[in-house]
């Protein structure tokens, strides 16, 4: 009892301590107080400059100047701090009546830093006790990238995450993360997000709230996870209070975005004069061509801008050009505060921020609210808590309710020439073939969308010491709950359009006005609840230690629409020990469950053991000079992978609602119902078996420093039906099996140097490279009469397709129409039959693989390669000279292959839409410089074959950042309460260096159907109180 | 002691521990249906035969782009390929039909195993008795057994080759659940004599005829139907290269049965000259219509099929050579003399059915007005994509009520699968093949003749009383032709072609169109086009059984030359 009591005395003094604190937002009474004056010296003597002294729970702050002199006004019974980079911290309380204070430094060791210590699993590790390949990036980094999406922002930075983007949705949304590349044939192949240990997503996060972003990537980190862990596990952390002084942090940035890439779409000229070409080339005869000289001519001088061309009978709508604003506007401001002292330390943020929509017409544009707050008090010696909570509140509109590819497909693959947005009468225009799809009537007459999403997020965590009971133990425990709704509001209407006749009158296209309806409902709810419990067990003897630990974990998710909640459950327990600083052995072993699978088989058993030896404390290597650190790491252990995709207990046989039958007169649909998986009691999840070889490095005092990984993942029992290779005579599909198996390896590193070159500059690079491959042992295929045809030995993902080998010239095909070809003619393949049907001169021709005479889907192999890239890489230069700072920050990938977006291909397709490719198709008169295949307003499918012809080099860099900044000089701000202004110019997605020209190399559908990627120029200011 | 004690709490505790975690992991048991679930429950037993029912054909013109009948205007369809003989066993677009229908099989195989099981009574009927459930079983497991015989009937006429006797593979009885199945085609007799004993037990234990809110169940008169169907298809030439008269006379035979029931007969004559025939084909439970798909209220046909600027796709786009089959109305076709044809006015005075079923221009076809199909009007060639490539849009099926321009969405439809006057076509055909042009074999009471002219006269058209006297052979190509014209559309051109084999005649060769100009005084311009060249080879008269299942199975043969 009375230990509750002094929790809750204790508790209550520190929150209204706490609130204090953060209300009394800066506090200029100034205690009466002497002037303290001191010189800093490193350990050998020297006098340091630059040296941070601050004063903790204060505005005061002072900086060395050239021979180590710092002067602070200062009394007793104040907490002072000496910081300075390479060096460690050194706190000292100041005793009454001291007016002069010496300190000496002494340099780091590695591991010594707090950056040093790495996030793990449910805590953080000392880097050099550290066995397991995880790599890390801290807010310094990501902060620098502007994109809406924080995920998009780890592009390049983390070492072994491959990070694509896939455009931007309304809300930048879209993005995969693979850690060392693909493992599964299965979908998913994506890491475990988690943020402060609870599965979430921080795609909407402020950067300014994330401390660091960290990823877990063998055995060794990974087995804790069980049966979730196999595909890799991205930590977030968030940021909490320190113990220095309090500050006041407000960012305030405006930037201006632009689209990088536009489809380049035919103008209505080049369409009409394009479209009879190709109607031509289909042997339409002259009289029946869609577009007459005239029409054409008509084109031209309204492309042309001839003064009295006729617009609306000729009409020429650059849809890109004519809705998109050519710049929109993105803010985003914060206020931060954050403190502390030994009892309570504080994190809070409340950040607002506004992207404008990008569409001219209609209500549109992006806005998010999000807060944080946490805090960690120290109730009494024993007990600490840490309360965290946050949320945000995205709002959307979009116009005419309609998604981001509506509207973008509408633009892609509507001809310029198709109408005029607007008729002389000033109806809409439209034509019988693109009804209801006239842009402005999309976003101005078709009504609105509004949607809301809210998060709310709130965890506490107690950490009880145990030491009295047993020396070492401790007990953490720790409870959260999410919540997240979301509400869309919606007006409907549909509008006509209208289109000219010869005869001077309209004809109505569509449906006719109508009154717009309006709509509301919830796109979901959920309410997440997660526990976690532990029990800790450090010991230290002379010449070792042992950090062992034991815990608990559960979640459970309801959502809206499920009737079953979605549970996860795990035991585990892990120990390390470290022999004389330098021989270290981890094990792990978790005991997780997974409802995927039937009673007796839901419960796996997922052990790992890693080993590290610092070799640069053997006494052999210690007093090396340009090594100063060198560690092996090697790991070796299982995981797996629960749900390789979104279905649930996979091992029951699932009856369900499926397509019906109405009977009798008057129709009465009902409902059908049918088997609709069968089971498998036997199922299991797909087991990961992962081992890694790890060397760190560090050179000269650690200022350059070196790691890389090699690594083997064997991913077996994976989910497969039997469907390739079963008769579709069964009538029914098979249940899922552990068969497939598939091996992946490479090797990831990373490099960075980090030196303060003199008294002004301090220089920092990094750069990180991987390099991965798979494989396929073993997957459903029938047995194929070619061994080129197997997907089994071929990379996960590995696409197949026609070889193509340029196209059919007019001599070809003439001789072809004649027959009895020459020897030479034959070793050319005029002999082979092409499969496509009507075959014209300017058509691809295929190789034809098998040497059967026939172009078929035997003649298929593997082609290209996955657009989940094999190499990536990242390099990040940062500087700072004297008042200063400038970044740059490149992100690249190679080994991808990408296939060309379809409107490229498909130039008149069936009537449709042409680009500026169509400029260069095969004519007669361009055969010998064509490099696309000849056009064609019929479904020319010998052209559309999936072959390598339409497949690119998907390699690319891209400058991702450049940023500079200027912090106004510290004795010109001192003294008006503040202690730092920096103002900067930041400009995002700058070049993008790559094979393609006309769409992205990352997402080939940015600008079809998604938002293309777009450059970002900021100007921001950071201001800290 | 005191060790051995905590040994056994820890145990114990461990395993209320694991055993707690198994629960609560457990999806409880409302997640799922399951199939004892599905089969003792009276909600869901009915909701499984309704599932049988919806492995049937829906709406499917597919047939009538790959024949003589129509061209589909969507340049980029599939339907090029399969027009300019670039088709093989990956792209065959009836390909779906393979898995389709045998899943279809399958779950008629798993209704008839756990049909014991299953409850057709619900517990507040008052005839609750177990008698009146287990006629209700047997009634169920005839609808069911009837819709195994048509699903492999749908297969056998595409990938069964009668030349080498080859069918597909026929299920065994008994398959486990989790079976898996590679089966060796069987013959095409044996899957005749599959389809035979499936209607034989199911026809015992039906009613003649369904009424109001049981309509469009499987009734006897639905399996007779499609046993007169099926024997003709064996009796016919492709199936049948020795022209065996038994078999026609087996066929002649099944079409009587329906005739002899007295239950069906033709709309008569001023009902179809009232609404253009669309009543057998819009006004459900008509006593023409022997079996067809669900009832529907939908306008997607009309969208699907009218001029574009009747805010239609103009999907279906019917070709001169199927305009040319009409005879005029006074029964000739319009190559002989006495039809009194005029090039220069083709639609003068021909076979009322040219008007009803297809929409030629000028004609009034809703509210929205007329079609102006010729050069130049709102639907001539190339105004829009989806204008006609032929000079013509169809009109049979199109209800006048369907407004798209107006978004009214009522019109009521649904596919004819059987109707009276295909089974008096089926009739004439064996007749005329079994017992010649007009006679009446003992216990007959309808000739060869008097079943075609039963056809011609409920639309005003004269039979020419050459009609006749004219030889077996010649006649013969007179009943196709009726056929071909009265069942246009409905799915039976593609097949019938090749039953009887004659796909090089029809199926190689240009599809004409007309173009229509105005003339410069008054009246149009009429000339005839090649709209498309079509290719016919021998291999396609019996289609390939999906590239996938033949790579997949050791023991499916390939169709020849596929």
């Amino acid at each position: 009892m009375n230990w509750i009591c002094s929790f809750i005395t204790t508790y209550k003094k520190h929150t209204a301590y706490l609130f204090l604190n953060l209300f009394v937002i800066v506090s200029f009474a100034q205690t009466a107080s002497l002037s303290l004056s001191g010189i800093v010296t490193d350990s050998k003597g020297n006098l340091l400059s630059g040296v941070n002294v601050i004063i903790q729970e204060s505005t005061k702050s002072a900086i060395t100047d050239e021979s180590g002199k710092f002067s602070i006004p200062a009394g007793a019974g104040d907490i002072l701090s000496f910081s300075l980079s390479g060096y460690k911290t050194i706190t000292k309380e100041l005793g009454k009546n001291v007016s002069e204070l010496n300190i000496s430094m002494t340099e780091l060791d590695y591991g010594d830093t707090e950056q040093d210590l790495v996030p793990v699993a449910y805590s953080n590790k000392n880097k050099r006790y550290l066995t397991s390949a995880i790599s890390t990036t801290s807010s310094e980094d990501f902060a620098k990238r502007k994109d809406l999406n924080t995920m998009n922002n780890l592009a390049g930075l983390v070492n072994g995450l491959i990070v694509m983007s896939t455009g931007w949705a309304d809300t930048g949304l879209g993005t995969s993360f693979y850690v060392r590349g693909l493992k599964t044939t299965n979908s998913n192949n994506s890491p475990l997000i988690l943020v402060d240990d609870v599965e979430r997503t921080f795609g909407q996060l402020n950067v300014n709230e994330i401390e660091s972003i960290s990823v877990l990537k063998d055995a060794g980190a990974l087995a804790i996870y069980g049966n979730r862990g196999a595909n890799g596990v991205v930590l977030v952390r968030t940021k909490r209070g320190n113990i220095k002084k309090r500050d006041i942090i407000i960012n305030a940035q405006v930037g201006m975005s632009e689209f990088q890439r536009m489809p380049a779409i035919l103008n209505a000229y080049d369409y009409s004069r394009l479209y009879v070409t190709a109607q031509s080339l289909d042997g339409i005869s002259s009289e029946n061509l869609k577009y007459s000289d005239p029409a054409i001519l008509g084109y031209k001088n309204v492309v042309d801008g001839v003064s009295n061309a006729d617009k609306y009978k000729y009409p020429n709508v650059d849809f890109y050009q004519d809705f998109l604003k050519p710049i929109t506007k993105q803010q985003q401001y914060d206020l931060t505060m954050t403190g502390g002292t030994d009892v309570a330390k504080y994190f809070v943020l409340l950040g607002y921020m506004n992207q404008e929509g990008a569409y001219k017409y209609g209500d549109n544009s992006f806005s998010r609210v999000n807060f944080r707050s946490n805090i960690d008090v120290q109730l009494n010696s024993n007990l600490t808590t840490s309360m965290n909570m946050s949320g945000r509140v995205e709002n959307q509109n979009t116009p005419g309710g309609h998604y981001a590819y509506e509207l973008f497909g509408q633009f892609a693959s509507t001809p310029s020439n198709a109408y005029p947005i607007f008729n002389e009468d000033g109806s809409l225009g439209g034509t019988s073939d693109f009804t209801d799809d006239n842009p402005y009537g999309l976003m101005n007459r078709s009504g609105e969308r509004n949607q809301t999403n809210r998060f709310f997020n709130a965890d506490i965590q107690l950490k009880l010491n145990l030491s009295d009971l047993i020396k070492g133990l401790s007990w953490t425990g720790k409870g959260g709950i999410d919540f997240y709704d979301g509400v869309i509001k919606q007006l409907t209407g549909k509008f006509a359009t209208y289109q000219l006749l010869d005869d001077g009158t309209y004809t109505n296209n569509g449906t006719i006005d109508e009154a717009k309806t309006t709509n509301f409902w919830y796109t979901g709810k959920d309410r997440k609840f997660s526990l976690y419990t532990s029990f800790n067990y450090d010991k230290n003897w002379k010449n070792s230690r042992l950090n062992a630990s034991t815990l608990f974990y559960m979640r459970e998710l309801n959502s809206s629409g499920i009737a079953v909640p979605y549970k996860t459950v795990g035991f585990a327990t892990q120990a390390s020990y470290a022999l004389k600083n330098r021989y270290i052995l981890d094990g792990t072993l978790s005991y997780t469950g997974s409802e995927n699978f039937a009673r007796g088989h839901r419960f796996g058993l997922f052990p790992a053991i890693s080993a590290g030896w610092i070799i640069s404390e053997e006494s052999f290597l210690k007093d090396n000079q340009a090594l100063s650190f060198l560690k092996l790491r090697a790991s070796y252990g299982t995981t797996g992978l629960d749900k390789p995709f979104s279905d649930r207990f996979l091992f029951r046989e699932k009856w369900g609602t499926v397509t019906g039958y109405s009977f009798g007169v008057s129709p009465t649909y009902k409902d059908g119902v049918d088997i609709v998986r069968s089971g498998n009691n036997n199922l299991k999840w797909e087991t990961s078996i992962k081992s890694n070889l790890g060397i760190d490095l560090g050179f000269l005092n650690n200022t350059l420093s070196f790691t890389i990984d090699g690594f083997i993942d064997n991913r077996k029992d994976i989910l497969v039906k039997r469907s390739a290779s079963t008769s579709s005579t069964s009538g029914i599909s098979l249940p899922y099996e552990n068969f497939g198996e598939t091996k992946s390896w490479g090797f990831d590193s990373e490099l960075s140097f980090d030196k303060q070159i003199n008294k002004s500059l301090h220089l920092t690079v990094k750069g990180n490279i991987m390099l991965t491959k798979s494989k396929i042992i073993n997957i459903d295929e029938s047995e194929k009469t070619y061994s080129y045809q197997y997907l089994t030995g071929n990379s996960i993902d590995q696409p197949f397709g026609y070889v193509s080998n340029g196209f059919f010239t007019q001599d070809e095909i003439t001789r072809r129409s004649e027959g009895n070809f020459t020897a030479e003619e034959i070793e050319m393949g005029y002999d082979v039959i092409q499969n496509g049907g009507n075959i014209h001169a300017g058509d691809i021709k295929y190789v034809d693989t098998n040497s059967d005479k026939i172009i078929d889907w035997n003649d298929a192999k593997a082609i290209a390669g996955s657009s989940v890239p094999q190499l990536i890489g990242g390099l990040s230069l940062s500087l700072k000279y004297k008042d200063f700072d400038f970044a740059a920050q490149l992100v690249g990938m190679g080994k991808r292959y990408i296939y060309m977006p379809g409107t490229y291909m498909n130039n008149f397709n069936g009537g449709g839409n042409a680009t500026a490719y169509a400029l260069q198709a095969w004519t007669p008169e361009t055969a010998s410089t064509a490099i696309y295949p000849r056009l064609s307003i019929s479904n020319n499918s010998n052209n559309q074959f999936y072959s390598d012809f339409w497949f690119r080099n998907g390699a690319f860099i891209k400058l991702k950042t450049i940023e500079i900044g200027y912090s106004l000089p510290a004795k010109l701000i001192k003294g008006i309460g503040i202690s730092k202004i920096r103002t900067y110019v930041n400009g995002y997605n700058l070049f993008c260096f790559d094979y393609v020209n006309d769409f992205d190399p990352e997402d080939t559908e940015a600008g079809f159907s998604r938002y293309p990627f777009q450059r970002i120029i900021t100007i921001g200011m950071n201001v800290v109180f | 002691m005191k060790k051995l004690n905590f040994k056994i709490l820890f145990v114990a505790l461990l395993s209320i521990i694991v055993t707690s975690c198994e629960n609560y992991l457990d999806p409880g048991y409302d997640e799922f249906l399951d199939k004892e679930e599905v089969f003792s429950s009276y909600d869901y037993s009915l909701k499984y035969v309704r599932t049988v029912y919806s492995y049937l054909p829906g709406t499917d013109f597919s047939e009538a782009f790959m024949s003589d009948e129509a061209k589909n205007t969507d340049t980029k369809s599939s339907y090029v390929e399969m027009n300019n003989g670039a088709w093989n066993s990956r792209n065959y677009v009836g390909s779906w039909t393979w898995s389709h229908y045998y899943a279809g099989i399958r779950r008629a195989h798993i209704f008839l195993e756990n049909v014991d099981s299953a409850i057709f009574v619900t517990d507040n009927t008052l005839k609750l008795t177990p008698e009146l459930n287990d006629t209700l079983r047997k009634q169920y497991k005839g609808e069911i057994r009837f819709l195994r015989a048509f699903f492999y009937f749908e297969l056998l006429k595409r990938f069964g080759d009668p030349t080498r006797n080859l069918g597909v593979p026929i299920l065994p009885d008994n398959l486990l659940s989790n079976d898996s199945t590679d089966y060796k085609r069987s013959t095409y007799d044996e899957c005749v004599n599959q389809i035979l004993i499936d209607c034989n037990a199911a026809e015992k234990v039906l009613p003649v005829r369904w009424y109001s809110s049981d309509y469009g169940r499987v009734s006897k008169a639905a399996i007779l139907a499609l046993k007169s169907r099926l024997l003709l298809y064996v009796a016919s030439p492709l199936a049948n290269p020795t022209n065996d008269i038994e078999k026609w006379k087996t066929a002649a035979e099944a079409a009587k049965t329906i005739i002899d029931l007295k239950v069906y007969k033709l709309i008569d004559k001023s009902t179809v000259q009232a609404d253009n025939m669309l009543s057998i084909f819009t006004k459900p439970n008509n006593d023409e219509v022997i079996f067809c798909n669900q009832v529907e209220q939908s306008n997607s046909f009309e969208k699907n099929n009218l001029p574009p600027s009747f805010g239609g796709s103009g999907q279906t786009n019917p070709t001169q050579n199927l305009v040319d089959a009409f005879e005029t109305i006074l029964g000739y076709p319009i190559t002989d003399s006495k039809s009194g044809y005029k090039p220069n006015e083709p639609y003068y005075r021909r076979d009322k059915r040219l008007d009803y079923f297809i929409g030629l221009n000028g004609a009034t076809i809703n509210s929205t007005g007329k079609i102006e199909s010729y050069v130049g009007g709102k639907d001539g060639f190339n105004i829009a994509l989806t204008s006609t490539k032929t000079g013509y849009y169809i009109r049979k099926f199109i209800d006048p009520n369907a407004d798209i321009i107006k978004n009214r969405t009522i019109a009521t439809h649904f596919w004819v699968y059987f109707r009276y006057a295909e089974i008096l076509l089926n009739y004439a055909e064996a007749m005329a093949n079994a017992y010649g042009v007009s006679s009446v074999p003992a216990g007959y009471s309808l000739s060869a003749y008097d079943a075609l002219k039963l056809i011609r006269d409920r639309v005003g058209l004269t039979t020419p009383a050459i009609v006749k006297t004219l030889p077996v052979n010649e006649f013969l190509e007179r009943i196709k032709n009726e056929r071909r014209v009265e069942l246009c559309f409905e799915g039976h051109r593609f097949w019938d072609v090749r039953r009887w084999k004659q796909g090089d005649l029809y199926f190689n060769g240009t599809i004409k169109g007309m173009k229509i100009t105005k003339a410069v005084t008054t009246g149009y311009l009429y000339d005839i086009i090649d709209v498309e060249n079509r290719v016919f080879e021998n291999k396609m008269y019996i289609m390939p059984i999906p590239y996938d299942e033949v790579q997949k199975s050791k023991l499916l043969e390939q169709n020849t030359s596929w």
